[in-house]
């Protein structure tokens, strides 16, 4: 049996061997001339990106996914017309601009709905209700954040991850209120980031259950 | 933007904080769509910044959500009548009363006499100062003052909770982006004896940023 946090890693594993295939010119020149096998290839290296961006601007699944199946229709429909993209390689560029033009274009228009409804922008974040799954991995998460914490023996470096990740506070606003040069900062941060990736990545590696 | 950069300037980070402009957070996601290394660092950092606001947040509470309003009328009111009520006036009154309005302009909207002015102090690291409020103290309602510093914001979201998750009350509010203040007037009864958490958070990119937290408690 293969545990969440193994598969979640054999994901990003999948991935990159995808990207090691993947060749934009080719998939452009492919598409152009009429093969389905090449759009999947485009669908699924950029659909990971285009979700995750949009996601992070909108906070909303459902739109997110609106938003990023728009980007990729319009994205194939360019790239089977004869006009196509005038430079392949810069593939990976055209899909994000679309994607933010995409982004800003219902901004705009939601910008406008608002303005006439009275509404605000906090009206507009989602309750999200989390799946058992996500609890799931939530706690996965949370077992490899734990080991972080746990590895921090200084009550201040603690207090640098709270402020940093919790309370969103900036780096210089941090190191003036605790009194730690920037380079202190970044060997917390660097420390905290390399002990969250080795507790929830390596496990994974050559094992499985 | 180049790999050096983003890594000197904590751009993995402040991206998903929401702390980088528009044109940078832009820049980066183009670098991220090219790059897999760093498109795969951007997803593990997101794990962690999750689960780390997530497990070092002072008190975890599952509120149920209720409307301190629709109590308070409820209590004065029959039940249809009250919610018919409360439906038109939360929104106005609720609006009013989050909105740094002086005192005395409330006056016409909802008189409040004898209230109670407290000045409450954020919560900082692992440290939860609590203010303790005698009940009979604010039997006449009570305004909550805080003071942010500046911030850089004009909208805020603020929520209120009672610890233990038995009740919690949030609504957006105006906020001196310079001055940082917020004053929080609460009408007689809305508080009952326990320990509140007041948050206060903003949007940035599109995502709920939590800018301050403050503890308090009524007592007997």
């Amino acid at each position: 049996m293969i545990s969440l946090r193994q598969s979640l890693f054999s994901d990003i594993s999948g991935e990159h061997r995808a990207v090691m295939d993947f060749d934009p010119n080719q998939i452009s020149r492919r598409i152009g001339a009429g093969d389905k096998t090449a759009e999947t290839a485009l669908v699924q290296h950029f659909s990971p990106r285009l979700m995750f961006m949009l996601r992070q601007r909108t906070n909303d699944e459902q739109l997110a996914e609106d938003l990023h199946q728009d980007t990729l229709r319009i994205v194939l429909e360019r790239l089977r017309s004869p006009e196509s993209i005038a430079e392949p390689e810069k593939l990976a560029g055209f899909v994000h601009k679309t994607a933010l033009n995409v982004y800003i274009g219902y901004v705009r228009r939601e910008g406008r709905r608002n303005t006439h409804a009275g509404g605000d922008l906090f009206d507009e974040l989602p309750a999200v209700e989390p799946s058992q799954l996500d609890d799931l991995l939530r706690e996965e998460k949370i077992s490899a954040v734990r080991t972080v914490i746990d590895g921090m023996r200084v009550e201040r470096d603690r207090d640098i991850l709270y402020r940093f990740y919790v309370r969103a506070q900036e780096k210089p606003d941090i190191c003036q209120a605790l009194g730690i040069s920037s380079e202190n900062f970044d060997r917390v941060i660097s420390r905290a980031r390399k002990r969250f990736r080795e507790a929830f990545t390596g496990s994974t590696k050559g094992t499985s259950t | 933007m180049d790999r050096q950069y983003i890594e000197t300037n904590h751009i993995v980070d402040r991206y998903l904080l929401g702390q980088l402009s528009e044109t940078e957070a832009a820049e980066f996601e183009a670098f991220y769509f090219e790059h897999e290394d760093i498109f795969e660092e951007v997803r593990i950092q997101k794990a962690m910044q999750e689960s780390l606001a997530q497990e070092m947040r002072p008190v975890r509470t599952k509120p149920v959500p209720a409307s301190a309003l629709q109590n308070w009328l409820d209590r004065l009111m029959p039940v249809g009548l009250a919610r018919a009520a409360a439906a038109v006036l939360a929104v106005a009154v609720i609006a009013l009363l989050m909105q740094n309005i002086d005192l005395r302009e409330q006056e016409d909207v909802l008189i409040l006499t004898d209230v109670a002015s407290v000045t409450l102090a954020q919560v900082r690291g692992d440290s939860v100062p609590v203010v303790v409020l005698p009940a009979a103290a604010i039997s006449g309602g009570i305004r909550l003052s805080t003071n942010l510093g500046p911030v850089g914001y004009s909208k805020v979201q603020l929520r209120l909770s009672r610890e233990g998750g038995t009740w919690s009350w949030s609504a957006p509010a105006k906020i001196d982006p310079v001055k940082g203040t917020i004053d929080l007037v609460l009408s007689p009864g809305t508080l009952q004896r326990g320990t509140y958490r007041l948050t206060v958070s903003t949007a940035a990119n599109g995502q709920s940023v939590q800018l301050a937290e403050y503890v308090f408690r009524i007592s007997d």
